[in-house]
């Protein structure tokens, strides 16, 4: 019963319109850098597999897809070889903004090494 | 955030997308791997026709695959050393079968088949893992 509501929010979130979002902040989480991470090299992810690789629940997964889906960072889609199953996308947007996020941290450790080199 | 956080977030980052390449490099490279000894064996068995019923099961394994790798950014210089080493596979599929043959050896297409599994294995799939896996 509760993972059918979850899998019902995370489908509507994936089907409205993203918001905008100060995607600095948002993708900062942990849990949602860990998720990104995972989905950044592939086109999609099947949920038990981001299930079993970060070690969550069902319901904390689906909470944190749920509100990634409304930011118009990832897209939660029926499995087409499995209809019971889903899987996890990034969009387009979402990994621009994924991308973005990670040259800064790159940033942060290249300054500091400049600071640090003799 | 200061510059160590930012250096752990990014190590976490890469294991992470390592995992995922992982995951997406078994299922191509255990397919492809079972489709060389697969066509070995229908071979040597004078059995050609199945090599069609292997290709079929091979695409719906790869089909199934919990995480589908995204080529389409894909680093070009491990995608030719991927390529590279599915040349490799390939030349390791016949030149392993002139000794097998020399030597008389019943199925020297499935050790040739073997042979090329072992490459895809042991040197196209970490190709494979570095080609979709960019950081």
């Amino acid at each position: 019963m509760g993972d059918d509501l979850d899998e019902r929010a995370m489908l509507e979130a994936s089907a409205d319109p993203p918001q905008v979002v100060r995607l600095d902040e948002f993708l900062h989480t942990p849990a949602r850098l860990a998720i990104l991470s995972l989905l950044s090299p592939a086109e999609s992810v099947g949920f038990a597999f981001l299930r079993e690789s970060l070690g969550t629940t069902d319901s904390a997964l689906s909470k944190h897809l749920t509100q990634l889906a409304r930011a118009g960072v990832v897209r939660v889609v029926k499995n087409e070889k499995d209809r019971r199953g889903r899987v996890v996308e990034l969009t387009d947007e979402g990994r621009v903004a994924f991308r973005a996020y990670l040259v800064e941290l790159e940033k942060i450790v290249a300054r500091a090494r400049g600071r640090e080199a003799p | 955030m200061d510059h160590q956080e930012a250096a752990a977030r990014l190590q976490e980052h890469r294991q992470l997308e390592r995992t995922s390449a992982r995951a997406a490099s078994w299922s191509i490279a255990g397919s492809l791997a079972g489709l060389a000894v697969g066509v070995g064996i229908v071979t040597d068995a004078d059995m050609i026709w199945l090599v069609g019923v292997f290709v079929v099961l091979w695409s719906a394994s790869f089909g199934r695959s919990a995480v589908k790798a995204r080529t389409a950014d894909a680093d070009r210089r491990w995608l030719g050393f991927f390529a590279g080493s599915l040349l490799a596979a390939f030349a390791a599929y016949v030149l392993v079968q002139l000794p097998a043959r020399d030597a008389d050896w019943p199925v020297p297409n499935t050790i040739g088949g073997l042979a090329a599994a072992a490459v895809i294995l042991l040197v196209a799939r970490p190709c494979y893992v570095r080609m979709i896996a960019r950081s």
